[in-house]
Parts: structure tokens; sequence; C-alpha cells
């Protein structure tokens, strides 16, 4: 073998496994990075959300006219449940308040105006000063999708194939996969029994007393509103609380965190005028069964918040959702 | 730009290349433009805002040697070197160890000056070491350059310009000159692709490996138990040498696909047997500038005995010092210095330690002063080095307590490092590789063409490449 024959064999021998990982990877796309769409990646695992949601707003048209914000909550609220709004949701687990404005900014960068409505889920929990940030600033996942060549650097990574492989046995399944999206943004969440559903609550208030709640103290949440409002002038802001279930809500009773929630609800008002409350002893939040734990409430239940907001008439629950709005 | 980055890897090193062999067919000097050209967009890849800084030291040097060369005079000739000297610290001092001064004058005189707050630029404390002893040589009648092109290309050549080797001018102008060296030389490329591609794996596959296990005992474990600590300060010592040893491969893989040759930089050191040893196997050609521009000068082994042990303790801080404006990078060269004497010292009784010891000796003594290197402050340092004392106590791990019964339920507990089995996996390989394998520079003098050299060089480019997504900084780019 010659010196030749070596340099050219090498590279050709590292190139053509790159590329069959480079091909699957872009055909499963579980990075969200192109517009490949077919029945092996209609189950998208959402390994983080942040890059994700990020990554499909960067690579992909982006021209709608409303953003939603939340925490996995919200997630769960498919973004054509507001009616007659063309919305992206752009909510991702355990999205803090601080968050709101950066993923704003980024995202009418991206679509190059302002957008008609941003619709945010607003979590009591999320006004904890003493959270443990668990994610990377917004600036860390914006850097990342904008990094040199990074849609086409990412389709030979080991840790892409990894995912692509997951999706991939995801749609390959015959019984469905919980908390998967699918292409156009939709994430699912399976119903469970009512008896799962009740441990599932008892998990999640030993979690909020435990954790969560054990060392509130509210944040600054007004400036953090204020300084949205005050970069989407020409924005209509809708603000609602997302309802958790009843026993999360004692909780809150219990651990005297009323006034907190009533300070949020206050806050809200004062900057966007008013806030559709969601959050309180009600037909859906003291009904076990419309809840997966304690805070994730099923997607229909999300469609019922959109379109009480949307200002649809809601059969199912006529006392689901309040419009809180300044004393005048 | 970083050599484990997609962009350097795909086009820039590519392009480099092809370019330069087929503008240097045509012609010669237009070719090492387009190499200065590449290695200053290489290196304002990251930030621009440096380039006017390297172009501004880059003139400056030019300059001064050439003043140095067409000076006959003694005397101006010295102030000339002086004039350069103080130019090229005056920089360093300004850029990287003005806060450093600030701070510290604050704490002496408990007054509040501000802090200029300065972004280190990158490489700089490569880039002025190699032109000081380019000034140095020059001096001596030792270098010559008076066209432009050569000496910017002798500074910026991007194989070498982030994070060295630092080289001399006598050792690369001759290359770049070379009739031999203008054409596609495919045993330089061949041989280059194969030694890039080990430091590509060492520094993506082995030392980020390491780098998730020292990171969250350094920077994030409250206190550390003796078999953490101990597994985090080897995972240090392996991070450093790997990520660093692999940057040089890539460097001089890089370059030798160029035709150029860098000067090695390691040497296998963790085999050292005293830590004389030590510094003619580690960062070598730091060791030689700090040899020839610091310890030389200040008398060396000239002066008698305490002269020269005062020598090589205040070399090493100078060492320390470079590598970092911080207090910790001080007390680990002063530790270096201060192993140095006591080598030196023991030598005089002629004594000869078995391998085995003087081996453990070494290798404990250099892992634990890495600790001061690698800690942000002396608190954390010390965390470590208490944990590896086993002043937190000896705890085992829990999931050991079936096997080891007859040991206390209160020796064991869970970990705080949560992939400590893998941890000490990685810490016996590394160990067997640093110790029981040829280094990179022998397996590039073993190199053949042949199928098997073929199938190694492309299983470490693809778990390399199919790793390199989170493309993390190596850690010599700060000093």
């Amino acid at each position: 073998m010659t010196y030749k024959s070596w340099f050219f064999s090498t590279l050709l021998i590292i190139a053509l496994p790159l590329l069959v990982v480079a091909s699957f990877n872009y055909y499963i796309d579980p990075l969200w990075n192109f517009n490949c769409n077919n029945k092996y990646n209609n189950k998208q695992m959402p390994f983080n959300e942040r890059q994700q949601k990020t990554n499909y707003i960067t690579f992909h048209k982006f021209d709608y006219d409303s953003l939603i914000l939340g925490s996995s909550r919200t997630t769960y609220i498919k973004q054509t449940d507001f009616v007659g709004l063309n919305a992206y949701n752009y909510a991702v687990n355990n999205m803090l308040i601080d968050e709101y404005y950066d993923y704003i900014e980024y995202a009418k960068k991206v679509k190059g105006s302002d957008f008609d409505y941003i619709i945010i889920g607003l979590d009591f929990y999320a006004s904890n000063k003493n959270l443990d940030k668990e994610f990377a600033e917004p600036a860390h996942y914006i850097a990342n999708t904008n990094q040199f060549g990074y849609r086409f650097t990412s389709l030979i990574s080991r840790d892409t194939l990894d995912y692509a492989k997951q999706n991939y046995a995801a749609a390959l399944e015959e019984n469905p996969i919980n908390y998967t999206y699918n292409r156009e943004n939709i994430k699912s969440l399976f119903k469970v029994s009512e008896e799962e559903s009740v441990a599932n609550i008892e998990t999640t208030l030993n979690t909020y007393r435990t954790k969560i709640y054990a060392n509130y103290e509210y944040t600054n949440v007004r400036e953090m509103l204020e300084k949205i409002k005050n970069s989407n002038p020409n924005t209509r802001f809708i603000i609602f609380t997302t309802p958790v279930n009843h026993k999360l809500y004692n909780l809150m009773l219990e651990l005297d965190l009323s006034t907190h929630y009533q300070q949020l609800i206050n806050d809200v008002v004062e900057v966007f005028g008013e806030v559709y409350d969601f959050n309180y002893p009600n037909a859906i939040t003291t009904d076990d069964r419309n809840y997966f734990d304690g805070s994730h409430f099923y997607p229909e239940i999300g469609t019922l918040i959109a379109h009480r907001i949307s200002n649809l008439s809601t059969e199912l629950a006529t006392d689901f959702g309040t419009l809180i709005t300044k004393v005048k | 730009m970083l050599f484990n980055s997609f962009e350097f890897i795909f086009l820039f090193l590519p392009i480099s290349i092809i370019g330069y062999f087929i503008i240097n067919h045509f012609h010669n000097r237009l070719a090492k433009f387009w190499l200065v050209s590449a290695s200053l967009f290489f290196y304002s890849w990251w930030n621009i805002k440096y380039l006017p800084l390297i172009l501004v030291s880059i003139a400056f040097n030019y300059i001064v040697g050439k003043m140095l060369n067409q000076n006959r005079q003694q005397t101006s000739r010295k102030n000339i070197l002086i004039l350069g000297l103080i130019g090229n610290l005056g920089l360093l001092g300004y850029f990287k160890y003005a806060d450093f001064f600030i701070n510290n004058l604050n704490y002496v005189l408990n007054s509040h000056l501000n802090l200029l707050n300065i972004v280190l630029p990158l490489a700089i404390s490569f880039f002025t070491f190699q032109q000081i002893a380019y000034l140095v040589d020059t001096y001596r009648g030792e270098a010559k350059e008076y066209d432009l092109l050569n000496y910017a290309l002798f500074v910026s050549f991007f194989p070498q310009l982030i994070a060295g080797p630092i080289v001399h001018h006598k050792e690369m102008m001759p290359q770049f000159l070379a009739n031999d060296n203008k054409g596609l030389n495919y045993a330089n490329l061949a041989t280059g692709l194969f030694i890039f591609f080990i430091g590509l794996f060492k520094k993506v596959v082995i030392a980020d490996t390491f780098a998730v296990w020292a990171t969250f005992g350094f920077d994030v474990a409250l206190s550390l138990s003796f078999i953490e600590a101990w597994l985090i300060s080897l995972s240090y010592t392996f991070q450093l040498y790997f990520d660093f040893s692999g940057y040089t491969d890539m460097a001089i893989g890089a370059a030798l696909m160029l035709n150029i040759k860098l000067p090695i930089n390691f040497f296998s050191p963790y085999k050292s047997l005293n830590i004389q040893e030590f510094w003619r196997r580690w960062h070598m050609t730091l060791s030689r500038f700090l040899q020839d521009y610091v310890y030389i000068p200040l008398g060396g082994n000239r002066k008698g005995e305490y002269v020269t042990y005062r020598n090589l303790v205040l070399t090493f801080l100078i060492g320390g010092l470079w590598h970092g404006a911080g207090w910790n990078f001080v007390f680990w060269g002063f530790l270096h210095g201060l192993a140095l004497v006591i080598h030196r010292f023991w030598r005089k009784f002629n004594i000869n330690m078995p391998k085995v010891i003087a081996w453990f000796l070494t290798f404990n003594f250099v892992n634990l002063a890495w600790v001061f290197f690698r800690a942000n402050t002396f608190t954390d340092a010390l965390k470590v080095i208490r944990g590896m004392l086993g002043l937190n106590g000896i705890i085992l791990p829990s999931s050991w307590a079936d096997k080891l019964a007859m040991f206390s339920t209160n020796s064991f507990a869970a970990y705080q490092l949560t992939d400590i089995r893998n941890a000490f996996i990685f810490v016996i390989l590394g160990l067997v590789i640093t110790l029981a394998c040829k280094n990179s520079i022998e397996l590039k003098d073993k190199f053949k063409p042949n199928i098997l050299y073929l199938l190694w060089a492309a299983i470490l480019a693809l778990i390399a490449f199919t790793q390199l997504t989170g493309v993390s900084e190596f850690l010599y780019f700060n000093f």
C-alpha cells in the first residue's frame, strides 16, 4: 500500500459510515433541524425541548402570529386549539418566568416582526425565587442552534444517533408512546387509570411539600413581566394560570402560600390588565380523572383552557376559568 | 477556531492545505501569504477583536528584530533588546496580569481600586514567549529575519499559534524555505493525518470524559471522601495530559500535512522516575524556553549550589505565573521548583532509589501539585487534598456493602460521584495507556501505510467525529 492509497482509503473508510449515520439522523431528525416528515419519525422524544423547539424555530418557516410560553403543563395544550390564532407552542419543561423574555426575543428575531399575541401559561411554583435551575440559560440553546453549521454537524453526532434510534423504535411500536411529540409540535399524554392518577398526585404532593414549596420565597414577578410587556408594545398578552389538581392547590393553602398566589395574580393584573385564572377548586380541578399527576392536566383540559380563552363556550365545565381584571 | 471543531476539520484544514499546495506550485511567496492569511482567519474566528493585537505584536517584534540585525553596536543592541522585552512583557502584563496585580494591591493596601476586567486575548502567552525567544536569539546572532511575510508566518502559523509548541525561528523558517517542502508529500500527509486522529481521539474521547469527573469534584462537590478525592485528582491529572498532548498531536499532524515538522512537546511524562525527567517530557518546548531564557540567564548552575537552588525556584515561579494570573499557579510553580531543588540535593548522595518507588513518588507528587493548578481557589484545593488524606473519612460505595460485610455499616455510603465505577475504570485505563503504551510520537515514527494502521486511524476518527457535537475548550487556551 502506498502512502497515497492509504491516505485516500482512510478518508473513504471514514466517510462511508459517517454518511450512513448522517442519512439516518436526517431521516429521523430528532433535533428538529430539518423538514423531513415520515412515518418513521412521527414520534419524537422530547429529550431537550428548549433545544428542539429553538432548532425548529430557527430552521423552519416561522410565520406564526402568536407565541405560547409556559412550563410542561402548557406543552400539553395544542397550539391549534387557540381558535383564530396561528400559534407556535414554545412552552418547555420547567420554563421559569425569567426565561420568557429571551425566548420571546429570539422568536421575534427569527420571525422578523412582533407577535400579535403572546399567550403565557403562568405557574405558581415558578414564582419561587429559590427553585433550582435545572437548565441552562436560553442564550446557551440559542447559541448552540446558531453555531456554525450546527444542523449539519449534529447529523454525525452519536448523541443524535441515539435519539434517532429511540424515535425510530417508538415509531415502529404498535402501541402509542407517551410524552412524544408529533412533527406538528403536538405532545401526547396518555390517560392513566384513576388509581394510578391518585398515586401520581400523592407523589406530586410529596415533591412539592419537600422540595418545590419547601423553601418558598416570592420572586420579583412584576419586574420580569414588565420587561416583557415593555419590549412588546404592539403585542396583546393573554395570561392564564395553569390549573393544578385541587389537592395541590390545597397544599398551597396549607403551607400558607396563598398570599403569594394573590400577589402573583395582582402583579399580572397590574402589568397586563387581566388574567384568566383556572387555578382554584372547580369542576375540572376537583376531578382527579382530569389529571395525570398533581400538576399535569390532560390535553383535552388544555383544549378547554384554549377554548375558554378563545371565548368559545365550554359545555363541560361552566365554572372553569374566570377572567380577573383591574378594579376600575 | 478549535482543532476539535467541525469547521476546522472539515473546512478550514482541507481548504488551507489544498490551497497552500496549489498556490505553492505556482508562486511560493503567494503561498506563504495564503498561509498567513489562513492563520489570521483561524485566529480571528473566535473573536476578531483580538486580531489587531496580534498584528501589532508581530509588527513590533519584526521592527525590533530588524533593528537588532541592522545595529552593530553592542550597547545599542542591548538597549533595543531591553525595549523589545519591555514591549512584550508590558503587553502580556497588561492583558494577563493587570487585574491580578490590582487585586493584590487592594488586598495589601486595603484599597478599592477598580479592576480593569480585561478579557485575556487568545494565545497571548504563547505568541509573546515565542517572540521574546526570537528577539533574544536575534540578539545572540542565532536568528535573522528581514522579511515581514516570513516573520508573520513564523509567529502566526496556525497549527502552533494557539497553544504551541513554542517554536524557535531557526527550527521553523528553514522548513518553510526548503524546496523539498513546497509540494504535496503523501508520506507526510498520511502520517500527519494519522497523528491528527490520535490527538483528536485523546482530546474528544479520553480527556473530555475525565473532564466530567474533574469538574464535578473541583467545582461542584462540597466535600470529598477518600476514594472520590483520589479519583477526582487522578481524573484531572489524566484529563490535562490527554487534553494538552492531544492538542499537540493535532498541531503536529496538521503541520506535518503542510510538510512542517513541529518539535515534540510531550514524551510520556507520567513514566518519569524523577521530577527533572518529568520536565524533560512534559510541555518540553516550555521547559526549553524557561531553561534557555530564564534559568540560564539567571546564572543556571554556574554560581554555586544555593544560587542554583534559588534559580530553580525562581524559574518555576515564573513558569507557574505564566500559566495563569493566580496564586494557585504560583504555588504550583513553587512546589515544582522545590521538588527540583530536593531532587538535585538528593542526587548528591548517589543513592539509587528502586524504580517503582521513584516512579510512585514522582507521579504522586505531580498528581498532588496538579490539584493546586486546577482548583479555582485554595479552599477548593484543600477540599480535594483533605479528601485525599482521608480527613473526611474513608467511605466505601454502598453497593459493596454485601461483599465486604466484615466492615462496619458506617463505612458504606452513597457516593456524590454517581459514575464512580466508570471513573475507576477510566483511571486504570489512563494509567495503562500512559505507562504501558507507546506515546503518539513513537506511534508516528513507527507508522506504516498498511491496513492495520488504516483500520486503527479510521476507528479512532469515527469514534471522535461522532462525539464532536458538544465542542469543549482546550485547557491550555487560557494560558
